[in-house]
């Protein structure tokens, strides 16, 4: 039981009864537990993030790290609460035509942006027009958005969003950071610098500062009104202050937590899961992951990587049992499809489908010509089987799982040679298509995106589909899904295309990791989002 | 000298392999059949430090080689002809000094690119100018002996003065500072891959292994311990070595 000094006790009794007198005068337009926040002396939050970024811009971020901050800036339309289930967010209430192709939200009337612009449909629109617009290179919202054809503003605060095909999953988008609301006069003004140095939203923080790769603080938005019925509680959000400080290294990044210079970390090793896990004063926040986990995308565009029978080698080659036993302390389990095991329309049959058997891997290479040589890796003529691998140093389990997948192709003979790169070029080569192999790794909670995200050919040659594996049977698939709303009907299509890349050999899916997060026992209120993804601190206290 | 011979015949004295992954024996501690343990991914820590011993030991020589290589020639120039030369190439190997060797070797492979053979490159040049310092030195103390002067009056060229008699002067404290230059590499080679600027995974080089462990101390010390101690070891018996070659080659220590 916490200690409460008596003066603090008296002064907690008086607010309370001042607010609930309050609340029986004007039940309906006061909010005592607003007024409860205001009288609180609210404290910082700092939290321990893996790693750096590209931009905190949402719209054309590819960084789930940037989601995690981006939705305390701006909010959504809509909040999801379970697979398929949405909450109003800035959008009060919706209508869908039933062909998936025109979504029509009403909005609220009294939300304002950080810097003073109303939010309105206008914003919604240059938001959403500003994700097509091939000048900003969005890629995460671009794969969110989908077919999108274009915005009407039917009224002040009336918005239709309309589809060039149907779109079933447009809400699951919208419930996303990566397509909140940004503030349409902050993307004029600021234009590039928008995103790097400024970005304005209408969300219960504000950006107060960004140093790049260091750290991002947000101060609490003193107009904000308008949090979404689905928390605890409405008006002004306790905390004062979050500080995202980036702490790569996680051994540090856990000490940071230890030593109490950090009250949350995201990515807790796995390697301290179990003494963090009989500590008392800590708290161990473990929700499997939704989206894809962590996997190989193998670049088509470049020989011999376009040969299907290495391919399926690769997937056969690698232990994926013995990669979660060891990098993963036995707490991801083995991967089967581009999707994970949480998500809907996963296909259990895909676990079996391609199991660990280095002799089948080096049965096929010696089929498609692949002769070993003196030092046991093999050649085909000329050409010997050297594939470039091109991942960033951190975190380090990027360098461990390569290690390990080097180890299990070199017994087959394929000779991994691993371009360890930072951010800059790294993305610049795999952009480019240098890569033979890189790893993916995305979280998301809805199937038809997360494929698009992966395979749809519209994100190949420099977007996100770094296979650059293009399909029109696989794009009408992805197509298909999104423009299905019958759920038996989506889930018969979802499993079709699992089988469809696993037969085809696109990528080699390691491990399904369970989102693992860690707070101080002072911290309370923390809601995570069903996925697992979005830690939101709305409704977050500290007590000491 | 054992050092050397373990290095060589590491693949003898072991029955494991460097970088085949073994998920069955995930990070054991020490044992008769694991003296050191094993790392994360089953791989025995002695045997990758055997290995690593021939990567860090090749790193400490070839960087020595190619700081003798660049700092010889410019000492033996700037030492025998002085004048403009003399004072152009000092002020460059004085402003090469004024960065500590590791930030020059940190600009050569962010110029570079990260890979082992930039870092011992890196090493090299950065360990260079203290080559040079010490040639010229010999140099300017050979230049005025009588011997010079007689070769001189035979009508030597000055080419065949400076590598004929001049050169094996010099051999004496580069070969001391050299012994005492390959600790020094090794152990600024072994930096650059901790922070992951040189070997490139999997090479089991020291530094690298230390990094590799340091996100485990808490589960396996062995994982940093060993390849810790390995380094301390062989930077040691170099030193002494060193020392011992001084001591017999220095004609003034022998009176």
């Amino acid at each position: 039981m916490e200690r409460i000094r008596r003066r603090e006790f008296l002064r907690r009794a008086g607010v309370t009864a001042g607010a609930l007198a309050a609340s029986q005068v004007v039940p309906r337009f006061a909010n005592p537990r607003a007024a409860y926040a205001q009288a609180q002396a609210t404290g910082t939050l700092t939290y321990g993030m893996a790693g750096g970024f590209d931009t905190l811009d949402v719209t054309t971020t590819t960084f789930t790290r940037v989601g995690r901050i981006g939705l305390h800036i701006v909010d959504p339309l809509v909040w999801s609460t379970g697979a398929g289930q949405y909450a109003p967010g800035l959008a009060t209430s919706w209508t869908i035509s039933p062909d998936a192709t025109v979504y029509t939200f009403k909005l609220r009337e009294d939300v304002k942006f950080h810097d003073g612009t109303p939010f309105n449909a206008e914003a919604v629109k240059v938001t959403f027009d500003r994700i097509v617009d091939p000048e900003t290179r969005a890629q995460t919202a671009f794969s969110f958005i989908g077919p999108y054809d274009r915005t009407e503003v039917v009224d002040r605060y009336t918005v239709r969003v309309r589809f060039k095909s149907g779109h079933a999953a447009f809400l699951n988008g919208a419930s996303s950071p990566y397509l909140g609301i940004v503030s349409p006069t902050a993307v004029q003004r600021y234009g590039r610098d928008f995103g790097r140095v400024v970005f304005v939203g209408t969300g219960p923080f504000m950006l107060q500062s960004y140093r790049t790769d260091a750290e991002v603080r947000l101060i609490r938005n003193p107009n904000y009104n308008w949090g979404a019925r689905i928390f605890k509680h409405e008006g002004l959000p306790y905390l004062q202050n979050i500080v995202y400080r980036i702490v790569p290294e996680e051994a540090t990044r856990l000490a940071t937590l230890e030593t109490g210079e950090t009250l949350f970390i995201e990515d807790v090793p796995v390697t301290d899961y179990q003494r963090l896990k009989s500590t008392r004063d800590k708290v161990l926040l473990e929700i499997p992951q939704g989206g894809s986990g962590w996997s190989l995308m193998m670049n088509q565009t470049r020989p011999p990587m376009n040969e299907l029978p290495l391919r399926r080698a690769i997937m056969h080659a690698i232990d994926k049992d013995g990669l979660v036993r060891t990098v993963w302390n036995s707490i991801h389990r083995p991967a089967c499809s581009p999707l994970t095991r949480v998500m809907f329309g996963f296909d259990q049959e895909t676990c079996t489908k391609v199991p660990y058997n280095p002799d089948q891997a080096r049965r096929l290479l010696e089929e498609a010509g692949w002769r070993t040589g003196p030092d046991g890796i093999r050649a085909r003529g000329n050409e010997r089987l050297r594939l470039e691998f091109y991942l960033q140093p951190t975190p380090q389990k990027n360098q461990e799982m390569a290690a390990f997948v080097q180890a299990n192709l070199r017994q087959v003979g394929i000779d991994v040679n691993l371009n360890v790169l930072a951010r800059a070029g790294y993305l610049d080569a795999v952009r480019q298509g240098r890569h033979h192999i890189q790893y993916w790794w995305d979280t998301g909670t809805d199937p038809g995106q997360m494929l698009r995200i992966l395979f749809h050919s519209r994100n190949a040659g420099g977007g996100t589909n770094r296979n650059n594996y293009r399909n029109a049977d696989m794009d009408r698939l992805i197509e298909q899904i999104e423009a299905t709303a019958d759920p038996a009907r989506r889930k018969e299509l979802i499993v079709r295309a699992q089988q469809k890349v696993i037969d085809e050999a696109v990528m080699v899916y390691l491990t399904d990791p369970p989102s693992l997060y860690a707070h101080d026992r002072s911290v309370s209120g923390v809601w995570v989002d069903w996925g697992g993804n979005y830690p939101y601190f709305y409704d977050t206290r500290i007590q000491r | 000298m054992a050092l050397i011979l373990t290095a060589v015949a590491a693949p003898l004295l072991t029955p494991y392999e460097p970088l085949a992954v073994n998920p069955a024996d995930r990070l054991l501690p020490p044992s008769l059949s694991h003296l050191f343990g094993t790392d994360v991914l089953g791989r025995d820590v002695a045997t990758r430090i055997l290995f690593g011993a021939r990567i860090s030991l090749l790193t400490g020589l070839i960087s020595v080689t190619i700081a003798i290589l660049i700092g010889v020639p410019l000492g033996l120039v700037s030492g025998f002809y002085g004048g403009l030369a003399d004072r152009l190439l000092m002020r460059l190997v004085d402003l090469m000094l004024t960065f500590p060797g590791i930030l020059l070797a940190l600009v050569i492979i962010a110029i570079l690119g990260p890979d082992l053979f930039n870092a011992m490159l890196a090493v090299g040049i950065s360990a260079s100018p203290t080559y040079g310092r010490v040639v010229r030195a010999t140099v300017l103390a050979a230049k005025s002996q009588t011997y010079v002067e007689a070769a001189r009056a035979t009508g030597c060229t000055n080419a065949r003065i400076m590598l004929r008699h001049i050169l094996p002067n010099t051999v004496a404290p580069i070969i001391v500072l050299g012994t005492l230059g390959v600790a020094g590499a090794i152990i600024a080679a072994a930096a650059l891959s901790y922070l992951g600027l040189g070997a490139r995974p999997p090479e089991p080089e020291w530094g690298a292994l230390l990094s590799e462990g340091r996100n485990y101390l808490r589960v396996a010390w062995w994982m940093t311990t060993f390849p810790g101690l390995a380094i301390m070891t062989a930077v040691l018996s170099i030193n002494l070595l060193g020392d011992g070659l001084r001591d017999a080659l220095d004609p003034w220590l022998r009176n």
